[in-house]
C-alpha cells in the first residue's frame, strides 16, 4: 500500500521550474533513494513534502489524507519528519534538550519526553554526548542529531536531506548502518543523497531527478545503468 | 532547588522595603522603582529572552494597562484591584494586534513593528481627548483607600509591585519547567527547525507575547496608582521601552534571575547617577550605555552570569 503519494507536483521559483510534474509513491517500510545532480530539485522536493514550500500544483497524499498546503508543523504531527541538509541544531541547547523538543510532540510530559529522548540518543549513538551543547559538537554528531531529533517525533516517514554530505568513508558506513536500523523499526525513508554509491546500498528503489523532472525510477542496479541517468550525471559523451 | 531560591528571594524582597524604617522614604522609593524595572524586564524576557523575539513595544502594554484601569476607575468607579486585571487582559489582547502582522515577520521586522506599536498607542491616547484627556493626562484623586489600591504608607506599594514581580518570576519559572519552555527556546534558536518538529511556532510566540504583555499591563495599573497621574508621554514612550530591554540585557536574558537582577542594577545606577550628578542631564544614559557595551563585550550572557562565574572561580 502506498504510504505517501505525490501527484504531479510542480513548484516554480519565478521563471525557474524547480519541480516539473513530479509524481512518486513510497510504500510502507520502503527506502526510496532520490538522486540527481546539483540543482535538480532534490531539496525542493523535501521542502514541498514537509510543508516548507507550497507546491504551485499537484497533490500530496499521506495514507488517505490530502496534506497538500498543510503548514510544516502540522505535517510533522501527521508523521512526516525531516532533517536539514545544512544541519540546524538548536545551538545553545544540549544534544539531549534538542531531542527532547522533538519528543515533546508525542509526549507532553517532560519526564516521559526525556525517556523517549534517551532511547533515541542510544539508538543514534549520541548518548555519551547528551549533555554537550549542540554548538560544541562535530559535523558528524550534528548529522546524527538531525536524525535523532527527527526520530524523536516518532514519524511514519523520515525525509533525509543529504545526511551523508561531508562525512568520511567510515562515517558514511556508520550512517548507513543507522539508516538500516531505522528501517528495521518500521519507518519509511526517503533518502536524498548526492553520493550514489551510498544510496545504492540501502535503497529499495531509486528515483532520479534532473532539472526538476523525474527522468528514471527503478531498482538501484538498473537505475545506475540507465543512459538518461548517466547523461545527467556525466554529460552527453559518457552516455 | 530553584523553588527554594524563589522562596528565599521572595522573603528577601519582602523584607527589603522594611529597612525603610531606618533608611527613610527615599530608600523605599528606590526599592519600589527597582522592583518596577525588575518586573518589566522579567515580563519582557518571556518573549524577548526565552522566545528570542525582541519587543520594543512593551511600554505600549504598560500604557494600555495604566489607562484601562484608570479610566475604569474614573468613569465607572471600578476598583483598580479589578481594573488591574482587566487592564492586563486588554494589554495582553493588544499583543495580538502586533502578533497578527508582526509575528509573521521575523527578526528586525518584528522589532520595528513593536516599536511602531508604542508610537501608535501614544498617538491614540493623545488623539482621543474626550476619552483620555489627551496630552494633559489623567489625575487620580487621592483617597488613601486600600480598597481603591491607594496606601498612605509607601511600603504597601513596594509590596504590591513585589507581588507582581513574583508573578513574573513564577511565570518564567513555570514556563521553564514545561513544554512551552522547551518550545520557546527552540523557536529562539531556529524557528524553521522548530516547525519541522511539529511546533506551531506562531501559536507559542503569541502565547508568550500575551503572558509578557499581561504582566506588563498589570505593572501599568500599578504605575498609575503609584503616581496617581498618567500621560501618553509618561507611559507609551520609546525610551521606557528601551529601558526595559536594556535592563534585561544588562542582567542577562533567557534566565529567571538575569532580568530581575538587571532591573535592580539599572534602577540603582540611574538613581545614584542622578543623585551624584543632578546637573548633568543625560549623564545616566551615557554611563548606562557604556555599561551595556561593556557587558556585551565582557559577558554577553549578562551581568549575573559574570557574577556567577566570578563566584565559581574563587
Amino acid at each position: 500500500m502506498n504510504l505517501l503519494k505525490l501527484n504531479a507536483i510542480t513548484k516554480k521559483f519565478g521563471g525557474l521550474l524547480a519541480l516539473d510534474h513530479v509524481s512518486l509513491q513510497v510504500d510502507e517500510k520502503e527506502v526510496l533513494g532520490v538522486i540527481g545532480p546539483n540543482g535538480s530539485g532534490k531539496t525542493t522536493l523535501i521542502n514541498v513534502i514537509s510543508g516548507f514550500y507550497q507546491p504551485d500544483s499537484g497533490d500530496i497524499i499521506l495514507g488517505d489524507t490530502n496534506i497538500t498546503r498543510w503548514p510544516a508543523h502540522r505535517i510533522s504531527k501527521a508523521g512526516i519528519a525531516r532533517t536539514f541538509q545544512n544541519t540546524r541544531p538548536f545551538l545553545n541547547m544540549t544534544i539531549k534538550e534538542n531531542v527532547i523538543v522533538g519528543a515533546l510532540s508525542v509526549k507532553s510530559d517532560i519526564k516521559e519526553a526525556t525517556e523517549v529522548a534517551q532511547k533515541v540518543l542510544e539508538e543514534t549513538g549520541l548518548q555519551g554526548k547528551a549533555e554537550r551543547l549542540a554548538k560544541d559538537t562535530s559535523i558528524q554528531d550534528r548529522k546524527r542529531l538531525e536524525v535523532a531529533r527527527a526520530l524523536s517525533t516518532s514519524p511514519k516517514i523520515l525525509l533525509l536531506d543529504e545526511p551523508m554530505a561531508g562525512l568520511t568513508e567510515e562515517e558514511i558506513r556508520d550512517f548507513l548502518a543507522l539508516i538500516q536500523r531505522t528501517r528495521e523499526r518500521g519507518i519509511t525513508i526517503i533518502l536524498i543523497e548526492h553520493i550514489v554509491k551510498a544510496v545504492q546500498q540501502v535503497a529499495d528503489r531509486i528515483t532520479v531527478l534532473d532539472y526538476g523532472k523525474k527522468i528514471c525510477e527503478g531498482k538501484p542496479q538498473e537505475v545506475v545503468k540507465n543512459p538518461d541517468v548517466l547523461k545527467a550525471y556525466l554529460g552527453e559523451d559518457y552516455a | 532547588m530553584e523553588r527554594r531560591r524563589i522562596m528565599a528571594m521572595m522573603v528577601l524582597f519582602a523584607i527589603l522595603p522594611l529597612l525603610g524604617e531606618f533608611a527613610g522614604r527615599q530608600y523605599v522609593t528606590l526599592v519600589i522603582m527597582m522592583f518596577f524595572y525588575a518586573t518589566l524586564a522579567s515580563a519582557w524576557d518571556i518573549m524577548g529572552g526565552r522566545a528570542g523575539q525582541v519587543s520594543l513595544g512593551n511600554a505600549g502594554f504598560l500604557a494600555i494597562g495604566a489607562y484601562t484601569s484608570t479610566l475604569l476607575f474614573l468613569r465607572f468607579g471600578i476598583s483598580p484591584w479589578v481594573g488591574m486585571f482587566i487592564g492586563a487582559t486588554v494589554a495582553g489582547l493588544s499583543s495580538f494586534v502586533i502578533g497578527l502582522t508582526a509575528l509573521r515577520l521575523k527578526g528586525v521586522f518584528f522589532v520595528m513593528s513593536s516599536l511602531a506599536f508604542v508610537q501608535v498607542v501614544q498617538l491614540l491616547l493623545t488623539h482621543f481627548v474626550s476619552v483620555t484627556n489627551g496630552d494633559i493626562g489623567l489625575f487620580i484623586p487621592l483617597t488613601s483607600n486600600p480598597t481603591q489600591m491607594q496606601f498612605s504608607q509607601p511600603i504597601f506599594y513596594a509590596w504590591l509591585i513585589d507581588g507582581i514581580l513574583f508573578l513574573a518570576i513564577f511565570a518564567n519559572y513555570s514556563i521553564s519547567k514545561r513544554r512551552i519552555g522547551f518550545y520557546l527556546s527552540a523557536i529562539r534558536e531556529d524557528e524553521d527547525a522548530a516547525q519541522a518538529l511539529g511546533i506551531n511556532t506562531g501559536l507559542y510566540k503569541s502565547l508568550a507575547f500575551f503572558i509578557s504583555a499581561f504582566i506588563t499591563g498589570m505593572v501599568g495599573a500599578f504605575y498609575a496608582q503609584y503616581f496617581l497621574f498618567i500621560t501618553p508621554t509618561s507611559t507609551a514612550t520609546i525610551p521606557l521601552s528601551i529601558q526595559i530591554v536594556l535592563a534585561a540585557i544588562i542582567g542577562g536574558t533567557g534566565k529567571i534571575w538575569g532580568p530581575v537582577f538587571g532591573g535592580i542594577v539599572f534602577e540603582v545606577l540611574t538613581y545614584f547617577l542622578q543623585l551624584s550628578f543632578p546637573t548633568i542631564a543625560g549623564l545616566n544614559y551615557t554611563i548606562i550605555g557604556a555599561l551595556l557595551m561593556l557587558i556585551v563585550i565582557v559577558s554577553p550572557q549578562g551581568f549575573l552570569a559574570l557574577v556567577e562565574r566570578m563566584i565559581r572561580s574563587k
